[in-house]
């Protein structure tokens, strides 16, 4: 019983977790990434943020970072892709 | 937008650069503690964006944790150029004059704009103006204002209506005149009785009445005085019934004028230029920019009034140009070639306001010129088509 119970909580914390991490797309120029524990690499062809359990990079042209605080940041640019590293 | 633009102006910001092994660190140590960031752009390994100059301590310290350095810092914003111009103490002490001395000219009038219609004098409007207190220079009060608009409808009784915009310093005085109403739109139309009697002697043309009963009908010829439209309808059932006459009784009338002119007369005229004299109004202030004065004596004297404009802007600077000319009497003689131009003339000009009335149109003139002791005379008959009716109230008294 403890050992289900524990095992919900560590799930529960995942999935809070996750849920934090928001992305809002508008079309392939801006994203405004919630979530963000760190950025991990930034030039103006790749942005790399941590969101603690995996990596989001975009991958495009001219990418700038507009504005950014302790946890949200926005993103302006070509972007071309988006890939999760696990 | 605007706004954040417009405080990040005020607040100061900086532009800088950082470079090093990991610049992303940075940007993770400044969020984390607070700064805010923006225009980031990575190139190369290095890392710029802008900051607002309050949080540059923390922004150079976090760089030199995170092993980074800032290799380019620029200053904008108003704290940064009042640190550059701090040294320049009078510049400063200019804005300020400056700054006082809008404010303060500000609350002065130093334009007026007076739309008054062709039959007032704008000279004597100003005058008026000026003597109430309303110049260039006076200061503004809305109060005043009012007192002076009041006032001048008082003084002046040609005018109906006055009123004084003030925009800034600029004044702007509007004026409608008096309309002259006639005895009989005085009283109440509803009541008012009227035949239409001939005012010249004539043979009808056409005739349209609008209201009354005709006694004259088209081709008829009439005197002047004769009874043309009745205000008096008989009725069908025996009765009558008062009405105001209206109508339009075209008519060929004939019009006798004679143009006299004397063979010798006394005329005025200027002379020759005795003094002239220049000066400046500079902020109501009057200064003269010559020292000729006004002669004493009879004279001819001509104003001009000259307002500078900047880019299309009135200044509160007129320059005053005031001539003198000498008043020639002389004795003027005309031969007889030169009386009958003279008198042709003002035949002509009697012709251009017959024709300008309403419904007058002149067929065709005779003319006969003739020599006597005392001068010539120009005798010139209108054959003329033009509307006799003339109004004619009828007083009714009860008792």
């Amino acid at each position: 019983m403890g050992k289900k119970q524990h095992r919900d909580t560590a799930a529960s914390r995942l999935i809070e977790q996750h849920s934090r991490v928001r992305m809002n797309i508008c079309s392939n120029r801006e994203v405004i990434f919630e979530g963000s524990r760190g950025i991990v690499h930034y030039d103006e062809n790749t942005v790399k943020i941590s969101t603690g359990s995996y990596i989001v990079a975009f991958s495009g042209r001219g990418l700038k970072i507009r504005c950014m605080n302790e946890y949200d940041l926005c993103i302006v640019g070509f972007i071309t892709s988006i890939e999760y590293i696990m | 937008m605007v706004i954040l633009f417009l405080l990040r102006i005020l607040g100061g910001y900086c532009n800088f650069a950082v470079t090093g092994r990991f610049p992303e660190r940075f940007l993770n140590l400044a969020s984390k503690n607070g700064v805010a960031l923006w225009n980031t752009k990575g190139e190369n390994g290095c890392i710029s964006a802008s900051a607002r100059l309050s949080d540059m301590k923390l922004v150079i310290s976090l760089a030199a944790k995170s092993g980074n350095e800032i290799s380019v810092c620029t200053e904008h914003g108003l704290p940064a150029i009042a640190r550059r111009y701090k040294s320049r103490t009078g510049l400063l002490a200019g804005l300020v004059l400056g700054s006082v001395f809008c404010v303060f000219m500000s609350g002065y009038i130093w334009n007026i704009d007076v739309n008054c219609p062709i039959r007032l004098s704008e000279y004597e409007i100003r005058n008026e103006l000026r003597e109430l207190g309303l110049f260039e220079g006076a200061r503004y009060d809305y109060d005043t204002v009012s007192r002076i608009e009041r006032n001048m409808l008082i003084r002046d009784g040609r005018i109906s209506w006055l009123s004084i915009n003030v925009d800034g310093t600029n004044a702007v005085v509007e004026i409608s005149p008096k309309t002259e109403i006639d005895s009989v739109s005085k009283k109440d139309k509803t009541k008012t009785v009227s035949n239409l009697l001939a005012a010249a002697d004539g043979k009808i043309v056409k005739l349209s009445v609008r209201s009354g009963q005709a006694v004259v009908q088209a081709g008829e010829g009439v005197r002047q005085g004769q009874l043309l439209v009745s205000g008096i309808n008989a009725l069908t059932d025996g009765s009558s019934e008062l009405s105001d006459s209206d109508a339009e009784v075209i008519a060929e009338t004939s019009h006798c004028m004679n143009f006299f002119l004397p063979k010798s007369s006394t005329g005025q005229s200027a002379g020759r230029l005795i003094s002239e004299k220049t000066s400046a109004s500079i902020f109501g202030l009057t200064v003269p920019l010559s020292l000729s004065t006004a002669p004493p004596g009879d004279c001819f004297y001509s104003r001009t009034y000259q307002k500078l404009q900047l880019l299309g802007f009135p200044l509160p600077v007129y320059v005053t140009h005031e001539r003198y000319y000498e008043k020639n009497s002389s004795d003027l003689a005309a031969d007889a070639a030169k009386a009958g131009e003279i008198l042709k003339k003002r035949a002509a000009i009697y012709r251009f306001f017959l024709e300008g009335q309403k419904f007058t149109t002149v067929e065709s003139e005779s003319e006969e010129f003739r020599e006597t002791d005392d001068g010539y005379t120009l005798t010139v008959t209108y054959q003329t088509t033009e509307n006799i009716a003339k109004k004619s109230v009828i007083e009714i008294r009860s008792e």
